[in-house]
């Protein structure tokens, strides 16, 4: 697939000076030489801590800020060069919480927004009646309150609305469900999903909600200390961290076979070392093997397979994987030290 | 896209804005009518209660002194609303967040601002000076109301100035984060704009400064208005020249330093 988003080696410092007379001096280092592709259609999640770094490349992908050094490219398009270019086939969420005026309700917000786009008429309004139905805004009243009266997810839900009232095959969405309740947070992460998997769009999120990422995205990058220290699927990174994978098998017994035989044997069969076997007194068994990462599918089928073949009923086998949030946690404290 | 397109676009969602703004607001909108009036009586009221209407008239130079406070005060109501709004206006923005999103849309700042601030300009200068015609017609007939239309075109010359030096002022703001440089230009317009008593009340130094100030020259064309029955056209086409003259300057200061505000926006970040 196509890269749409491209990121090369940026760099940012903020410096912030404070007062007209006494100034006062502070440096902060953002971004140490952020890389990245995003591939069309896909959903492409920066996960890191906070002040990790991950606004800072948002701002710069959505033409909002200057990189010290570096280049970055949305679908071809220079972010420095071509602002005006990028900012047409981009839709942007940088805050849930704030964005729109106070005294105007929801359609007047999102008509006022897309008129700023060129859009008008009667197809701006079939545009926002859509969009507010697709989030459900409509049923919640959106339309005719005002902003100030909305939720927090009537705000988060209308921000996404604003992002996508151009239609824009990109979508950049800063902590989009941050501090949302969990039914608005599943509508908008079933929403990313569809527009990325079903309509083709490229959406580039930031979270520090590892689950979240997990759950709704194709490709991660973990971004610690403004560099990113791993990328890939999640699958990917849940490798990177675990050499050796534990697998659980619990089944039944009974007097087929004693604990010490039972772990000769599976140990035998898959010439494996690292295997556990604990039977309990009504003859349950709890067999704990740990295999090397990539190889857990092939350990499971065959040790579920002996296990067969001695008579013992499986009563369940789980792969004891990794989450994301231990990759993470593992990453960035390696990052620390 | 061509810049017309740009401006036709910016300026029919600021209108479209501005009036669901007034009438979700509908006091404010209210309130603007009936400011001048408050001003007019402020100063009708402390002017009677230390002198008489005929002093004021022959000190500040003006005809008819009733018929001059109350298109004065909405002369001035209108400039202060203006100026106000525009100065505010990058400030209110950055506050509600709303700046990033017209930052990262196609126009960008920079046109938005300029383009955008004209529209508000118009609709709430036309309400001040529309709450004022019913006195001028009653004071001088139909007459008063072609001094007040002459007034309003005159006020809408000063319009694009004003917006000029609203938006220096707003974009140093911005980019120093200090809030004094847009606090102070209403009062200091009120100060130097010579409505209510005349400029050589003043010290020499803040009556060189009212020459800078448009309201100042709109003001003058007041005092013009009520002195003569027809309008003297000789004299406001010279108003008018001025004031395209401060239009063009102004706006040449002010457009680079918008470029130049979202430059230093885009270089030092601004908040989501």
């Amino acid at each position: 697939m196509p890269t749409v988003i491209e990121a090369k080696d940026l760099y940012k410092t903020y410096t912030e000076k404070r007062g007209l007379i006494h100034r006062k001096v502070k440096r902060v280092e953002a971004l140490k030489g952020v890389s990245f592709k995003v591939e069309k259609g896909t959903v492409f999640g920066l996960l890191g801590p906070n002040g990790a770094g991950k606004t800072t490349t948002v701002k710069i992908l959505s033409t909002l800020l200057i990189p010290d050094k570096g280049r970055a490219w949305i679908m071809g398009y220079d972010v420095l060069e071509e602002p005006e270019k990028v900012r047409e086939i981009i839709g942007v969420s940088l805050s849930v919480e704030r964005g729109f005026f106070w005294k105007l309700t929801g359609y007047e917000n999102l008509k006022y927004f897309g008129m700023l786009r060129g859009l008008s008429g009667r197809e701006l309004d079939k545009r926002i009646r859509e969009l507010m139905d697709l989030l459900g805004l409509l049923e919640l009243g959106a339309d005719t309150k005002f902003y100030e009266d909305f939720s927090l997810g009537m705000k988060a839900r209308l921000s996404l609305a604003r992002a996508l009232i151009h239609d824009p095959p990109i979508l950049i969405l800063d902590e989009p469900t941050l501090g949302l309740d969990p039914a608005s947070s599943r509508h908008i992460r079933n929403l990313i999903v569809q527009l990325a998997h079903e309509e083709g769009k490229t959406v580039l999120i930031t979270s520090h909600n590892m689950w979240e990422v997990e759950v709704i995205c194709d490709y991660v990058a973990i971004i610690n200390k403004g560099r990113i220290i791993a990328m890939g699927t999640v699958p990917e990174l849940k490798r990177m961290v675990s050499r050796e994978i534990p697998i659980e098998i619990t089944s039944y017994a009974g007097k087929l076979v004693s604990e010490d035989d039972l772990e000769k044997i599976v140990k035998d069969a898959l010439g494996i070392e690292r295997v556990a076997v604990k039977m309990d007194k009504q003859g349950e068994v709890r067999i704990r093997i740990l295999v090397e990462n990539g190889m857990e599918d092939n350990v499971v089928n065959k040790a579920l397979e002996i296990l067969r073949a001695r008579g013992l009923r499986i009563l369940e086998a789980r792969v004891m994987e990794p989450s994301l949030e231990d990759v993470f946690i593992k990453l960035t404290s390696g990052a620390r030290s | 896209m061509s810049e017309l397109r740009y401006a036709r676009m910016i300026v029919k969602a600021e209108f479209y804005a501005y009036m669901c703004w007034l009438k979700n607001n509908k006091l404010f909108a209210f309130m603007t009518l009936a400011w001048p009036y408050l001003m007019a009586a402020f100063i009708l009221g402390l002017g009677t209660a230390l002198g008489s209407l005929s002093v004021f008239a022959s000190k500040v130079g003006v005809g008819d002194p009733i018929f001059y406070i109350v298109l004065a005060s909405g002369v001035l109501v209108s400039s202060i609303n203006v100026v106000d709004y525009s100065a505010w206006t990058l400030l209110d923005l950055k506050w509600l967040g709303v700046l990033p999103y017209i930052m990262a849309s196609p126009p960008g700042l920079r046109r938005v601002t300029m383009y955008g601030l004209i529209i508000p300009a118009m609709i709430s200068s036309a309400i001040s000076l529309t709450a004022v015609a019913p006195v001028a017609v009653f004071t001088e007939g139909s007459l008063g109301l072609v001094k007040v239309v002459v007034v309003l075109g005159l006020v809408y010359l000063a319009t694009i100035p004003l917006i000029g030096i609203a938006v220096i002022a707003g974009s140093l703001s911005l980019i120093f984060k200090e809030e004094s440089f847009v606090s102070f230009l209403s009062p200091l317009m009120l100060l130097v704009s010579g409505v209510y008593y005349p400029l050589a009340f003043l010290p020499k130094i803040l009556q060189v400064f009212s020459y800078i100030v448009p309201v100042t020259y709109v003001v003058e064309a007041a005092k013009i208005l009520s002195i003569y029955g027809m309008p003297p056209f000789n004299k406001l086409f010279w108003i008018a020249g001025i004031l395209v003259a401060m239009s063009i300057l102004y706006n040449l200061i002010a457009y680079p330093g918008l470029r130049s505000v979202e430059k230093n926006v885009r270089k030092h970040g601004i908040s989501t």
